[in-house]
């Protein structure tokens, strides 16, 4: 009992003194280190604070420290609002519809680029699909418009071809997340596949030989092989996602919507934007962002204690 | 040897450029209080004021010509501080405030609002007491009601000087005189004249295509905003006999919209309205489908002669509001203008230097530019030479270049504007000068913290829902008269009536009651 308590107590200082003495002996990677650290201290944690304003009639000129504290007025005119229930409803909507239809679709296309076997055409697919994202949200969303208008755009000129009736798609509240996530895809589903196939090379080719020998065929090669051995990266990049579920972006939606879509595209970063663009409200803004990071810490840790438990892989 | 020439001419060529700036500087110090006479002279010594100011385009500098021609009459001569390579002015400014540091002139595009906010914080100093001083040009237009009741702040002081306009004319209403002709119509005078013109449009193919492809009337500011003017409809605050109230709760609203949302089923309007964005002029017009627009007097009117190769026959003329009426005006004083910092040492001589940009020589330095480079005195009136009206570039690209046009507040003088409108746009200003079309718009307001506060709140979830359910009466082609009365019940429930009474005490205290 004695002797063991002995060794642990021994133990632990041992670590302690070869933690101290590895430190030491790796000075200069520490010193590599330090930038990075502060980068963090200074950019991230250090701006936390800020966070007071959420709290307080913010003045710039004032400051943080000495501006007047209100409290949760901002989060009550918030909650309080006419179309709280509405905007958090688009929100989750607008986030779930991406989980579901944007996540999977670079993987897919990953999976699916893997199987070509020609590398002229596999190359060339990959840069036509990369190029959008490359491609500044305003003339995206400019190009959507244009294929939806109702006089003269494309979409319009098939529907008519077909002896249909033009619609006029960016005003019909019913159409507008499917033309957003759509867009989406479309934008960054090139991009997005990228890490997938970097990962996808990193697998060994012993595993795909062994299961030729086992009589696999393609299918069950991707099914055994490449997906289990990609499958950390998808549920890395799945925990991001869920981080992010009530920050969508607004840039993009505010390029296409219309007060007429509000009902269906109105979100939570687009009616702080209105209200920002009114005065510059930073107290209300920052209580709203306030609100989403933390239904989006709740999320993650949600997301990665489930990965932690079925799968074994998560961030933390 | 090689090396040794190479560095040799190196040093020469550095001696020379050394040599040059030299002479640059001795030239311009030797000017100073040589050609002019005291009269403009606001310091013996010449003194440097620190500026806070960003144009967007980066053109501005206190290196170009026509701020030099100040500093030399002047002896006072700005030095920007802030940087000049900032994309966001707002987060530029914010910065500056939160530093503490406010150079002497602060310029922002906003600063009716945050000059007078931030002023009473302490941040800018109050300058009404300065500008009677100091000031008698800027003082003589403090003088003019509108002007003063406008500049105010919530607590009685002014903390800016604006940028003013001297013309009130800007917009009006546009229409194809030659589609009137081939169709034998005469030109609209009243609204339902104009319904009946855009009717005939719309069904009688004026462009001779065949195709049903024309739209009658287009705006390139999305929205219907200018066609509710035709039944004296607003969006915005308003006020009728001194008593305020919010524009769509009004009568005349729901007249409007009814009219908007037949108009726009019959295809009278864009059906793209909402969408087509601002290059839906040039796009409607120079294929030849657009018939009739609300739209700005000299770059509309330029249409016609860029045009007139590719759409044979075009005549885009000015015509009299149906309604007799005319909303869109030019303010007589803007948010954007300058004022002083609350610790700045130089105050006396800010204000002076403020000043000048509205004396007679400053004026012409800010409109017209540099008189023998830009313009020449022709029977006393500044004429601009052929370049900056016929140049590769407009005229305000060439005057801003050197420094003049300038965000920094000035009284702009209509001449300037006018020497470089075509005959159609003439006509057109003339029309509307004649026959006393204008009506002075609601002014904007000045708000305490705590009326502001109340807007803040209140006015993003009325604009939504306004916005809103004006399109879907458009759209869905309702019968708005019946659909009004539940509008407007849900506009109060939003709390618009707190909102107008906080509007009428600003219009009061406005009035100066």
């Amino acid at each position: 009992m004695s002797s063991r308590a002995k060794v642990g107590k021994q133990k632990n200082i041992g670590t302690n003194r070869s933690l101290m003495s590895r430190i030491i002996r790796d000075r200069q990677l520490y010193l590599i280190l330090i930038p990075f650290l502060l980068y963090y201290i200074i950019f991230v944690y250090k701006p936390m604070g800020g966070i007071l304003i959420a709290f307080k009639d913010y003045s710039v000129y004032k400051g943080i420290a000495d501006s007047p504290w209100v409290g949760l007025k901002y989060f009550e005119q918030f909650f309080n609002g006419e179309y709280f229930v509405r905007l958090l409803r688009n929100t989750s909507l607008i986030s779930l519809y991406t989980i579901i239809f944007s996540f999977p679709a670079p993987l897919i296309l990953a999976l699916l680029l893997n199987e070509v076997r020609h590398a002229k055409f596999k190359s060339a697919i990959q840069t036509c699909t990369y190029l959008p994202h490359f491609i500044s949200a305003v003339v995206i969303a400019g190009l959507v418009t244009n294929f939806l208008a109702p006089s003269n755009g494309l979409i319009n000129n098939i529907i008519r071809m077909f002896g249909g009736e033009s619609i006029y798609f960016l005003t019909k509240p019913e159409y507008f997340r499917t033309i957003y996530i759509l867009m989406n895809i479309w934008t960054e589903v090139g991009y997005g596949s990228i890490v997938y196939i970097a990962a996808i090379s990193a697998i060994d080719m012993q595993l795909y030989e062994a299961c030729e020998i086992d009589g696999g065929n393609r299918f069950t090669k991707m099914w055994h092989v490449t997906l289990p051995g990609i499958l950390p990266t998808i549920v890395t990049l799945f925990i991001i996602a869920i981080g992010g579920f009530l920050n969508v972006g607004y840039e993009k939606i505010i390029l296409l919507y219309q007060p007429a879509t509000y009902e269906t595209a109105d979100i939570i970063s687009t009616y702080v934007y209105r209200i920002g663009i009114e005065q510059a409200n930073y107290s209300m803004s920052t209580a709203v962002n306030l609100f989403n990071s933390v239904i989006g810490f709740i999320l993650v840790s949600m997301a990665n204690y489930i990965s932690n438990k079925v799968n074994d892989t998560g961030l933390w | 040897m090689k090396k040794s020439l190479k560095y040799t001419a190196l040093a020469l060529a550095a001696l020379m450029c050394a040599g040059l700036a030299g002479c640059g500087k001795d030239n311009a110090d030797s000017s100073v209080n040589t050609d002019y006479d005291s009269e403009y002279l606001i310091s013996d010594e010449p003194i440097e004021l620190t500026c806070f100011f960003i144009r967007n385009d980066s053109k501005y500098s206190e290196d170009l010509d026509m701020w030099k021609k100040a500093a030399e009459m002047t002896n006072v001569s700005l030095k920007t501080v802030s940087s000049k390579n900032v994309s966001d002015k707002q987060q530029a400014f914010n910065t500056m405030l939160a530093s503490g540091n406010i150079p002497d002139i602060v310029v922002y595009d906003d600063a009716k609002t945050y000059l007078s906010q931030y002023g009473q914080e302490g941040a800018f100093e109050p300058i009404d007491e300065l500008i009677k001083e100091y000031a008698p040009h800027i003082q003589k237009e403090f003088d003019r009601p509108e002007i003063k009741n406008y500049v105010t702040a919530s607590d009685g002081h002014i903390y800016y000087v604006p940028s003013m306009n001297q013309a009130k004319i800007a917009a009006g209403w546009f229409i194809r005189q030659d589609w009137l002709d081939k169709l034998g119509l005469p030109m609209p005078t009243t609204v339902d004249e104009y319904h009946d013109t855009l009717l005939a449009f719309r069904n009688n193919d004026p462009n001779g295509n065949g195709i049903q492809d024309e739209v009658p009337y287009f705006s390139r500011f999305n929205g219907m905003g200018y066609l509710l003017y035709l039944w004296d409809a607003t969006e915005t605050f308003t006020q009728k006999d001194g008593v305020v109230y919010y524009g769509p709760t009004g009568d005349e609203f729901k007249t409007g919209y009814a009219n908007i949302t037949k108009w726009y089923n019959e295809g009278l309007i864009d059906k793209e309205i909402y969408t087509r964005g601002g290059k839906s002029r040039d796009k409607l017009l120079g294929e030849n489908v657009g018939g009739s627009t609300h739209d700005w007097f000299g770059s509309t009117a330029q249409f016609n002669d860029m045009l007139k190769d590719s759409v044979p026959g075009i005549n885009f003329v000015a015509f009299a509001p149906p309604n007799g009426k005319e909303y869109v005006i030019r303010e007589q004083a803007l948010v954007q203008g300058a004022g002083i910092s609350a610790n700045s040492k130089y105050k006396v001589e800010a204000v002076k230097f403020m000043d000048f940009f509205f004396s007679d020589a400053g004026s012409k330095l800010m409109n017209f530019g540099l008189e023998g480079v830009h313009y020449d005195m022709v029977d006393g009136k500044p004429v601009f030479r052929d370049f900056v009206i016929h140049g590769d570039k407009t005229a305000i690209d060439i005057l801003q270049e050197a420094g003049s046009c300038s965000q920094f507040p000035y009284m702009q003088d209509f001449w300037y504007e006018e020497q470089w409108l075509n005959d159609t746009a003439k006509a057109g200003v003339e029309l509307y000068l004649d026959n006393n079309y204008l009506v002075d718009p609601f002014p904007t307001l000045s708000f305490t913290q705590e009326e502001q506060d109340l807007i803040n709140e209140k006015m993003p979830d009325i604009q939504t829902y306004l916005s809103e359910t004006t399109q879907e009466w458009v759209f869905g082609n309702k019968d708005v008269e019946s659909e009004f009365a539940g509008f407007v019940e849900q506009l109060k429930k939003l709390g618009i009536d707190e909102v107008t009474e906080v509007y009428q005490a600003a219009y009061d205290r406005y009035l100066g009651k």
